[in-house]
């Protein structure tokens, strides 16, 4: 759980830019419309008998309807890949940078059953860079922020968000106005 | 015998489901921040459209097995 200082505000939470997450899940999408279309085709089109080569296979489709015995098939499939979809959404959305007035925060679900959280202060930051790079984050305005620091702190890249230039300026600001308490006390 | 089997798998998927939505619900819980209210609604979507799928299969199973 992020736990935030007393005096301390989250001035901006950045994840990855969302039309980047939807082209993730795009063949996913994609799939599960051709399920729904495959269970609407299933519903006119097969017949309640099983084909006698499927019986000839598998005996105990004589036992059930078959048209409905190939929705379910197909219900199931969509149940499954479904969770696959909130996977996704749920990694996007776990994996965010909260920059606070004092320092910037990196959390990020890697699996199920690893989680990696980190910080940095914002007086420990020595140089923001960004790398805004090929056709489609040009167009779509998102990018890599890398902020190098002092110490020994790794380097923290936000990827992927939008708007980086507009983030890289908060983040210097917030650093510069944090540098300037500090000389003031 | 396919009317078990049948129910063993779709009983599988369920507890698969489940545990998929307890370890989302864990994360977004150890994520929870002070005003963030998106995650709450977005894992009440989750588990409501999964319990409304979950009917749905179910519905479909049972005109399988007994709609002959």
């Amino acid at each position: 759980m992020i736990i935030l200082e007393p005096n301390e505000k989250i001035l901006l939470i950045k994840r990855r830019h969302l039309p980047v997450v939807y082209l993730e899940m795009s063949p996913l999408a994609l799939f599960l419309i051709i399920i729904i279309i495959g269970m609407i085709v299933t519903l006119n089109i097969v017949p309640s008998q099983a084909p006698e080569f499927l019986v000839k296979i598998f005996y105990p489709l004589l036992e059930v309807n078959f048209k409905y015995f190939v929705i379910f098939i197909l219900s199931l499939l969509f149940f499954i890949l479904w969770q696959f979809l909130f996977i996704i959404f749920s990694y996007y959305y776990l994996d965010c940078w909260i920059i606070t007035n004092q320092r910037t925060v990196h959390t990020e679900l890697i699996r199920f059953f690893s989680r990696f959280d980190s910080s940095v202060p914002h007086d420990q930051i020595q140089d923001v860079s960004i790398d805004v790079h090929g056709f489609l984050p040009t167009v779509l305005k998102y990018g890599d922020l890398n902020i190098q620091t002092a110490g020994s702190f790794r380097k923290f890249i936000f990827y992927q968000i939008h708007n980086p230039y507009e983030t890289k300026r908060m983040l210097l600001q917030a650093r510069d106005e944090l540098i300037a308490q500090h000389s003031s006390k | 015998m396919i009317t078990e089997l049948l129910m063993l798998i779709f009983i599988l998927v369920c507890i698969g489901a489940a545990v998929v939505n307890y370890l989302i619900f864990y994360h977004f819980k150890q994520f929870k921040l002070s005003r963030d209210k998106t995650s709450k609604k977005l894992f009440g979507f989750l588990f409501q459209s999964n319990i409304i799928i979950a009917i749905i299969v179910f519905i479909f199973l049972s005109l399988a097995l007994f709609n002959k």
